[in-house]
């Protein structure tokens, strides 16, 4: 009989069709955040946005000041607004449509980080430190705190936190993602991507699994949970065989606790007056002393608390600490133990925390919206002459210089009051392109940089309704890629380089920031395809 | 609850990707790696997926989707062959065949794929290794199945022809 060669070839398949691997979604994940080459940073609070997004409600992670104690110029919160909790919402003329407080005083999460600590245990040099995530809302409820919890913890710490001193760091490695969370009977069952399954040392494995686990149990109606990877319960996790119970719970966990953690308030929490304090400790004779000093490193207060264990065991402590400050300011709640042998203060943690006035307790969270030149404001960063370009129809001329003189001003009223019903700005759901571009701002993007900076570029013209024509910067949007002619293209630099030049080729056609007007109206100022 | 939105606003481009990479990736990994080897398919698997992310608005719906990307796939695989190619020629080591890397072992098989021409060589895998039919092998040639029939029919011949000239075994 013949050989077929054909057949010989369907039975000699290097991968036949039962060996497909799995599909690793964490990559999917970092393809999707790779979209618009952002920082990790960015790239991850636009994964906690996502989350927020279920309730319609778009949130706002406010970078930390880093954990020194501010000096004595505080002078900016002169108000009761402490500069830790600002908010997105836009200098509205309406602040009715403001949100009321969701969670905490200020609109608060927290989630726990690792901090350099020598005293934490004999094995491990970090301590676990429970740190606050400012959010506020623009427009509706958000109904799902712990997966907007998870999604801050998986964003790590800030760049301020990172740069602090001691650093605070994370063990969930980079690009692990939140699949799926349920919260049912007092577990939180948590499907992460395989990134969060990476192996590494044994301490890492243990203090990523006590960073999520501590993260959820602060919420109330959550006592332990359940972990699944890729979809697939974890019993044991990692390279390093951890068995995991049935949920899993706080006290399965003590590795990386510092001799005494401070549980409440978290590290940069506003609080309440009094001061009401908790946590747990391991220190001889259970013996917590505590101090809170006011902006200028004052001793507002100070005392001790016995934990309920001590001496080799760990007990929980809790005090409320009374307090009289003037105005809301930035104050330390430090808390040691005190050496047996000599007096000295040792196993010494401290959070910073914002202290308030006792007539203004709780924060008036309607009252954390930025005035408007406390946003950050890139298009300071644009030399600000406007080249004349001549053949622009002169309505569009001037509404071209409007918008230049207030882009680069970051003159938000004036951006507001240019534009028209139906401006597109975002492919979104937001109803204020101004909060939205505050928020990108804040973010470490640069919407008013490019807006100024496009509007210095070519133009080019495309057909639009009747005998009208849009005026479109960059030149290069209305163009197929390959067509786009080579000044054009090189335009765009430095705002688009080698890498974009790539991707738009792949693409086929830019799709960056462009500025549209027609007939004298400003029409979109927008990214993406 | 979940992390993604559905039900009454259709799915985002995000739920879409996430879709198609889950249901997708290991037929997409397993096309790289059967051309390319399995230490390059994962990142060719990624560039492939990236593309399509990219082009998430235009990517057919099922079940046009796989046939879809395997034309990305194609291309992605040609490039890294292509570089690899060049690497090598760096490298000074320029082997023969160099860019037919499935060999694992040589086989009179091989040889006679590594003789036929590209365009044959993957309507001939297509079918073989991917296992697709007439509808979806036009899809992913970006021709129509009565062509891509008339194409896998003439690349069987010169197969055999091919196999009978280097002498393949019976």
């Amino acid at each position: 009989m013949r050989h077929e060669p054909f057949d010989e070839m369907r039975r000699k398949n290097p991968v036949p069709p039962d060996q497909l691997p799995a599909a690793p979604m964490g990559e999917a994940a970092r393809i999707v955040g790779a979209r618009f080459v952002m920082p990790g940073w960015a790239v991850a609070v636009a994964a906690a946005a996502v989350v927020v997004a279920i309730g319609g409600a778009t949130l706002l992670l406010v970078d930390r000041p880093d954990s020194t104690p501010v000096a004595a110029d505080t002078t900016s919160v002169a108000s009761s607004l402490p500069e830790d909790t600002l908010a997105t919402d836009a200098p509205s003329v309406t602040p009715t449509t403001v949100a009321p407080p969701l969670i905490g005083p200020a609109g608060e999460v927290v989630v726990y980080l690792l901090v350099d600590d020598p005293t934490a245990t004999d094995f491990s040099s970090q301590a676990l430190v429970p740190v606050v995530r400012s959010l506020a809302t623009i427009s509706s409820e958000i109904t799902d705190l712990p997966s907007m919890a998870v999604a801050f913890l998986l964003a790590g710490p800030t760049p301020p936190e990172i740069e602090s001193i001691p650093a605070m760091t994370t063990a969930i490695p980079e690009g692990t993602f939140l699949l799926d969370m349920d919260v049912a009977d007092g577990v939180a069952t948590i499907d992460l991507s395989t990134e969060f399954a990476a192996p590494s040392g044994t301490f890492g494995e243990i203090a990523r699994l006590e960073q999520l686990v501590y993260t959820l149990t602060r919420f109330d109606e959550i006592d332990g949970i359940r972990l699944q990877i890729d979809g697939v319960p974890v019993e044991v996790f990692g390279g390093h065989g951890i068995e995991l119970d049935d949920p899993v719970v706080r006290t399965e966990f003590d590795t990386s606790l510092p001799a005494i953690l401070i549980d409440e308030p978290a590290h940069g929490a506003t609080v309440g007056n009094p001061l009401p304090a908790s946590g747990t400790a391991n220190v001889f004779e259970a013996s917590v002393s505590i101090a809170l000093t006011d902006a200028d490193g004052l001793i507002i207060w100070e005392g001790f608390t016995t934990a309920t264990c001590g001496t080799g065991c760990r007990g929980d402590w809790s005090i409320e600490i009374p307090y009289t400050v003037d105005v809301a300011q930035r104050g330390s709640l430090i808390v040691w133990e005190e050496s047996a042998r000599d007096g000295s203060q040792a196993n010494v943690r401290e959070h910073p925390v914002w202290l308030v006035p006792e007539s203004e307790t709780p924060p008036d969270t309607t009252a954390t919206t930025l005035s408007p030149d406390e946003y950050r404001c890139t298009g300071s960063l644009v030399d600000p002459v406007l080249t004349d370009q001549p053949g622009l129809p002169p309505a569009n001329a001037a509404m071209r210089a409007a918008i230049f003189e207030a882009a680069v001003r970051c003159d938000w009223e004036s951006l507001r009051a240019l534009q028209v019903e139906g401006f597109a700005y975002s492919f979104g759901d937001n109803e204020d392109a101004v909060a939205y571009w505050q928020q990108l701002e804040l973010l470490g993007e640069e919407p008013m940089r490019f807006l100024a900076e496009l509007l210095n570029r070519p133009y080019g013209t495309q057909p639009g309704p009747g005998e009208s024509e849009y005026y479109a910067w960059p030149s290069a949007f209305v163009t197929e890629w390959g067509l786009v002619a080579e000044p054009d293209r090189e335009a765009l630099r430095p705002l688009y380089g080698d890498d974009d030049f790539a991707v738009f080729s792949d693409f086929g056609g830019y799709f960056g920031y462009r500025v549209g007007i027609i007939d004298g109206t400003w029409v979109y100022f927008i990214a993406g395809d | 609850m979940t992390i993604v939105r559905s039900g009454a606003r259709g799915a985002t481009p995000e739920e879409t990707f996430r879709g198609l990479f889950a249901q997708h990736y290991g037929a997409v990994h397993a096309y790289c790696s059967r051309r390319i080897g399995r230490d390059d398919a994962a990142d060719a698997a990624s560039e492939v997926f990236t593309v399509s992310w990219r082009k998430i608005r235009r990517v057919p719906r099922e079940p046009e989707t796989l046939p879809w990307l395997y034309g990305v796939a194609r291309n992605v695989v040609a490039n890294h062959r292509r570089s690899r190619v060049r690497r090598e020629r760096l490298d000074r080591r320029v082997a023969e065949h160099a860019d037919y890397v499935w060999r694992e072992e040589a086989t009179g098989l091989d040889s006679v794929l590594a003789a036929l021409r590209d365009d044959d060589r993957e309507v001939l895998m297509l079918v073989a290794w991917e296992g697709l039919g007439p509808e979806d092998l036009g899809r992913a040639l970006g021709c129509s199945a009565s062509t891509a029939t008339v194409r896998l029919h003439r690349a069987r011949s010169r197969l055999s022809a091919t196999w009978d000239e280097l002498g393949g075994p019976r």
